[in-house]
């Protein structure tokens, strides 16, 4: 199924077999679960792709109850986008009153200018970046006095972001992330400053006067730095993520493939870049300039990070680990990841009643499997 | 209301377009409505500051209609939208 879904959102379904006997209830699931409803119902919708895929058709149902489901299911998308629309704004207009800066980080930017229409892009939260935690703080406190409340995060070392939400009319709950560093990692914390982001950066008029997003090259090494990060915690290519890569691979001028290679040598990440290259490539069969490929190639077996061992929990840990500097460093990190507070482990696990102790239990249980699984997969 | 009236759409509503149908969405109260492709053609020369009887001049050249026709249909949608809150009368 996830193939057919890369073929139609790529615009090209004939390139992929649809998956026999699946219902229109089981893709759109499948949609959701690589959040990309709004896009296959936005392919869907055009007329000379529908004519192209419906006669070639092999669902288990009438094509028209396939585009059907998925209009439905893009409705709530679509209401879900005005929701996070109308509180960036609201947060952009607080933000420039109590004067920090910020930049629209991921969906919360790219929607707006990189996709044709918001909605495209399915986005669950709001994602800022600050120059320091005491703006990040400073923030904060504006939200809470508007409403929010402060989610529990980890520790300093271990999570560069403060975390707020409020539920809005309709009872939909609304997350903002405050971040203050481009990557929630040590690994990649301080790859970019906070002033070179913002110098490349670009105005967002189509969200609200004064918004701004990471420029075009930024905001595709910041997406392939996150995809790196969800991999090392097991989260896998979602089809929307690799998709933002594409979408920015479409847009990208010449120029902007050799600033984009150059910037990824230069930062130590071009492996990194390189491996999300090829994935969001071979998805939806773009071919890459072997010229920029090249370069990033021959760079990246000089880095410290192996983007080979991406998804090793293991192996990111103990990066993360020795990419601090100094002995003190070291041990709050170790300290911040292994005693998570009581709070932060109950909404992680989603167990209100549990007691300090038993939840630090399950939560070593739960590693030490996650330690042989990887043994065992090795 | 009347058709040289000009219809203002509020802060707090907003719209997608969503394959052939318009979201509207009132984030006052978390309401949501849906209109099909002649609503929302009405919704959007609505949204570029058109009085109600520009919209039926500009649609009777697109739709296979009359005037009367348009002119009733625009009012009772109009109308419907007004007594939801999406849109309000301009000055």
């Amino acid at each position: 199924m996830r193939a057919w879904l890369a073929a139609c959102v790529a615009g090209m379904p004939a390139k992929a077999v649809f998956p026999l006997l699946t219902s229109p209830e089981q893709l759109v699931t499948a949609a959701q679960a690589e959040d990309v409803v709004g896009l296959v119902n936005w392919r869907l919708q055009q007329v000379s792709f529908c004519s192209g895929i419906s006669t070639v058709w092999t669902g288990a149902a009438p094509f028209a109850e396939f585009v059907q489901a998925f209009s439905i299911a893009a409705r709530e998308e679509a209401l879900s986008s005005m929701m996070i629309e109308s509180e960036s704004r609201g947060i952009i207009r607080l933000m420039a009153k109590a004067g920090i800066p910020s930049l629209m980080l991921k969906g919360s930017a790219l929607a707006h200018w990189a996709y044709t229409q918001p909605h495209l892009r399915a986005c669950s939260d709001v994602d800022l970046l600050v120059p320091s935690r005491e703006d990040g703080e400073a923030l904060s406190a504006q939200l809470t006095a508007k409403g929010y409340e402060r989610v529990k995060t980890l520790g300093d070392l271990v999570a560069y972001e403060l975390l707020c939400h409020r539920q809005v009319a309709g009872g939909w709950n609304l997350e903002v992330d405050i971040h203050w560093r481009l990557a929630n990692s040590p690994l990649f914390a301080n790859v970019f400053t906070f002033d070179e982001l913002m110098k490349d950066s670009i105005e967002l008029p189509k969200l609200a006067p004064g918004a701004r997003g990471l420029g075009i090259v930024h905001a595709f090494i910041h997406a392939c730095l996150h995809r790196a990060l969800n991999l090392s915690t097991g989260t896998n290519d979602k089809l929307k993520w690799l998709y933002d890569l594409e979408v920015l691979m479409e847009l990208f001028t010449p120029e902007q493939w050799k600033r984009l290679a150059n910037l990824s040598v230069g930062k130590g990440v071009a492996g990194i870049v390189s491996d999300a290259l090829h994935v969001a490539a071979a998805t939806f069969g773009r071919e890459l300039p072997a010229q920029w490929m090249g370069v990033m190639l021959r760079s990246q077996g000089n880095e410290t990070l192996d983007a080979r061992r991406l998804s090793d929990w293991r192996y990111m840990q103990r990066k993360s680990f020795e990419s601090l500097p100094g002995f003190f460093q070291k041990i709050r990190w170790l300290g911040q990841r292994c005693f998570l507070s009581h709070e932060y482990l109950q909404q992680l696990y989603g167990k209100k009643e549990q007691s300090y102790i038993r939840l630090l239990l399950w939560r070593s249980s739960r590693l030490m499997l996650r330690c042989l699984q990887l043994s065992r997969i090795r | 209301m009347n058709l040289c009236d000009k219809l203002i759409i509020p802060a707090q509503v907003m719209a997608r377009v969503v394959g052939n149908e318009t979201v509207i969405l009132d984030l006052a109260n978390g309401t949501y409505y849906g209109l099909d492709l002649v609503g929302a053609r009405v919704w959007q020369l609505i949204s570029e500051n058109n009085s109600l009887l520009q919209i039926c001049d500009e649609m009777v050249l697109e739709f296979e209609t009359t005037h009367e026709v348009l002119q009733h249909d625009v009012l009772t949608l109009a109308q419907a939208l007004l007594e939801r809150k999406l849109v309000g009368v301009s000055d």
